[in-house]
């Protein structure tokens, strides 16, 4: 039983690591090897790096980050609520309109920590 | 415990893999010694519970969903608490130029 | 799903209203120093203007619990009527709360919101007025004010995850917030690593719990279903019970999860300190509390491993937390250390807690309001009236012992005990109040600590001889802990009463300093003139109510 369940996970690992396998070896085989300085530049694009890859990163883009984190993850308490609020409205109006109102306050509060960084210049990239 | 076979798989696979990623988390804790792995190890941590709220939420039958939104939950605060430690370790950065956290005591024991 | 008296949590509700009025004042709304309405009506006023408002909703609250405690009435939930608790919020089917405002619980809140007001006006002493983002320390501050009150009535796993992890989460930003300090940001990450390892490791526990007990998120059903099929006894029940009760240790800094504690309490800024000692404390108790009595004891007290563990931790709480105490030469440190051991005498509390919950016949957890109320007089235990004196007594004890160290640590710029020396020649009010906080810490008698210490430990031997001896064995360590502990407060005293110092300025400090040392002194002095009515209402806090609020038995 259980080995028929994983039997379709079990084609599926086999046919992902052949395929690139196979790809890989055939590009290997068939392609032709003519190297020039232009092709061997990090970018194919032909844009010429400069300096080491190992930049300081500005302190500014992790709070970027993070403050889209926060954001992106607030937004999965308003899915499950939009499926639900229709539904509720018919069935049970009272606890419709309670879930209303409070996302209308999720959102508020979400509204004022956005204010809160705005004016604190965290969005500017100076 | 409901041991019933709902997607052909029992749910101790699912507590398995769990306790697996817990124990990894844990162990990632004890030996890791930069602070922004040791966040690593807590997710990890985290996902393992989640892992069991979420198996035992869909295997138990519930007449509500209490173990998904418990997760759900988690993963929120998963996200507010790597905030708050990124933070916290940018700042340590700053101050200190590395994030070795066996070597940040300023202080005595 | 039942909504129930939504204003019982009114004070919570205001908190987080008038934490983001707060911040708004202060960021948004806040033009140049000199004008604006930051000018105006500063934040650093506002926010204890506004907590003193959430401080008084919150002991009408407490009064109206009492009011409610014990009343139930019929609600339809999901189409079926359901006997629901009138202290019980948001009611799911089964009549299950997820909140559950008892008079514990409300008192606990008190107790939240009077320590942040407290941490407040030592604030203002510490920092000053020109501090640097104050809108935000002062909205951290009050945000951890609504967490600490909440957290005092959850009765949910998600509540109390939810609710404990916001109060870390809140004081690893206030730990870290001197940010340009080395010490501060060290403290910060400390707290941090070893809090954030904590709670998870308590969420697994949870996730175990949570599905043992047949997928409940309640702690009354998870009460009944843990008694079910032997979840009780099975090692995943075990390891579900012990796995939470490291992460609510960890908020109570109880040994062995007490390394971030000294280091933490050291470097971050002292008001923090303050606040960490004791609001979060308090909150961690009110959840231990709760989940032991109602969850975590499905059998006589006797029985369980971890109530032999937790013996054990409160044994070595308070003698480590009392032989460190003792060499230490920073008066901040000393303060951390000492509180390690002070939650180890509450624990003993807990844990006869634990006793009385399966001695007056009341398994399951879930203890009847009635039945508690039956117990005569002569046998009232003092299991959780004794937490409750505690910790009254230690939240004004504590933080007024901590303004003090503010003030004199302000002024000479360090907080080495050496600074203490022939202190009540230079400021007789600084020296005599902190004498009085340090002696009541000790638990030395015309004071609130001696109190707290006689119901405790009193409790214990109430309980213990009627058969847990080991309870009787606690109390005893309890009173020679105290004894090792008054060696190093009163050594603070003798430092300042008996010994010249060097030649020093004289300490002035600020008037909300001086507003919040005579608060707490003549409250920790006011407790023990009041015993009679401060026990008779802790009485009525707890025996009027049961923790659970449960009144009809989980239908699974």
């Amino acid at each position: 039983m259980l080995a028929k369940d994983f039997l379709t996970v079990a084609i599926f690992m086999i046919v992902g690591i052949a395929f690139v396998t196979i790809t890989l070896i055939a590009a290997w085989v068939i392609r032709p090897y003519r190297p020039s300085a232009e092709k061997r530049g990090t970018y194919e694009c032909g844009e010429i790096p400069t300096g080491p890859a190992w930049l300081q990163f500005r302190v500014g883009y992790y709070i970027y980050a993070l403050i889209f984190l926060v954001f992106d993850v607030e937004a999965v308490f308003l899915f499950p609520w939009a499926a639900q609020l229709l539904k509720f409205k018919t069935t049970n109006h009272a606890l419709a309109v309670l879930g209303f109102v409070d996302m209308v306050i999720f959102v508020a509060v979400l509204a004022v920590g956005l204010a809160w960084a705005w004016k604190k210049g965290v969005l500017e990239w100076k | 415990m409901s041991h019933s076979l709902a997607y052909g798989i029992p749910i101790s696979w699912f507590l398995t893999v769990g306790a697996m990623l817990f124990c990894i988390g844990l162990f990632g804790m004890m030996v890791r010694r930069s602070a922004i792995g040791m966040l690593l190890s807590i997710e990890l941590m985290l996902n393992a519970a989640n892992i069991n709220l979420v198996a035992f939420g869909s295997y138990l039958k519930l007449p509500s969903i209490a173990g998904q939104v418990f997760a759900i939950f988690v993963i929120t605060l998963a996200a507010a608490e790597a905030a708050v430690g990124l933070a916290i370790v940018i700042n340590i950065y700053r101050n200190e130029q590395h994030i070795d956290a066996d070597k940040i005591s300023v202080m005595k024991m | 799903m039942h909504i129930g008296h939504i204003i019982l949590i009114s004070p919570a509700i205001w908190m987080a209203f008038a934490a983001i009025v707060v911040l708004l004042l202060g960021v948004v709304a806040a033009k140049r120093p000199d004008k604006g309405l930051d000018h105006y009506f500063p934040t650093q006023y506002a926010a204890p203007l506004f907590t003193a408002i959430g401080l008084l909703l919150s002991g009408a609250v407490v009064w109206w619990s009492l009011m409610l405690a014990g009343v139930t009435s019929q609600a339809a939930i999901n189409g079926e009527a359901t006997s629901v608790s009138a202290t019980g919020l948001f009611v799911t089917s089964g009549g299950h709360a997820q909140l559950t405002v008892d008079p514990f619980a409300a008192v606990i809140s008190f107790i939240a919101l009077a320590g942040t007001f407290i941490v407040m006006l030592i604030s203002l002493e510490h920092f000053g007025e020109h501090q640097a983002h104050k809108a935000e320390y002062y909205t951290l501050l009050m945000f951890a004010a609504v967490a600490a009150s909440l957290a005092a009535a959850a009765s949910d796993l998600i509540a109390i995850y939810l609710l404990i992890e916001f109060l870390s989460m809140v004081s690893y930003i206030l730990a870290a917030y001197a940010k340009t300090d080395r010490r501060s940001a060290e403290a910060g990450l400390k707290y941090f690593l070893y809090g954030a390892a904590c709670s998870a490791i308590m969420l697994y526990g949870m996730s175990l719990l949570f599905g043992i007990t047949g997928g409940n998120t309640s702690l009354s059903a998870i009460a009944a279903g843990f008694t079910i099929g032997g979840a009780a006894s099975s090692g995943i029940g075990w390891v579900a019970i012990v796995f939470t009760l490291v992460g609510l240790g960890f908020k109570l800094a109880l040994v062995p999860f007490h390394f971030w504690a000294p280091d933490t309490y050291e470097g971050a800024p002292t008001p923090v300190t303050a606040f960490l000692s004791v609001v979060s404390k308090a909150a961690g108790l009110a959840v231990i509390v709760r989940f032991l009595t109602v969850v975590a004891t499905p059998g006589s007290a006797g029985t369980l491993a971890w109530y032999w563990i937790l013996v054990v931790l409160t044994t070595l709480s308070m003698f480590y937390g009392n032989l460190v105490a003792i060499w230490q030469r920073n008066i901040k440190r000393m303060l951390a250390y000492s509180s390690i051991a002070q939650v180890g005498y509450i624990m003993v509390g807990v844990l006869t807690a634990m006793h009385v919950f399966t001695r007056s016949g009341i398994l399951m957890g879930a203890p009847d309001a009635s039945v508690r109320a039956n117990i005569s007089d002569k046998l009232l235990p003092w299991d959780i009236q004794g937490v409750l004196i505690y910790l009254l007594a230690y939240l004004f004890m504590n933080l007024g012992a901590f303004a003090v160290v503010i003030a004199v640590g302000n002024r000479l710029g360090s907080d080495s005990i050496d600074n203490y020396a022939g202190l009540m020649k230079r400021s007789p009010f600084y020296a005599s109040a902190l004498a009085v906080f340090l002696v009541s810490l000790a638990g030395i008698p015309p004071t609130a600590g001696f109190l707290g210490k006689f119901f405790i430990f009193g409790g214990a031997i109430k309980i213990g001889i009627l058969g847990s001896p080991e309870l009787v064995v606690l109390a005893a360590i309890g009173v020679v802990n105290s004894i090792i502990s008054a060696y190093y407060y009163l050594n603070v005293v003798r430092l300042m009463f008996f010994t010249e110092g060097e030649c020093k300025p004289s300490i002035v400090g600020s008037a909300a300093a001086n507003v919040a040392i005579t608060i707490s002194l003549v409250l920790t002095l006011g407790l023990i003139v009041f015993a009679k009515p401060v026990s008779d209402l802790t009485a009525k806090a707890v025996y009027t109510s049961s923790p659970a609020s449960v009144t009809t038995p989980a239908e699974r």
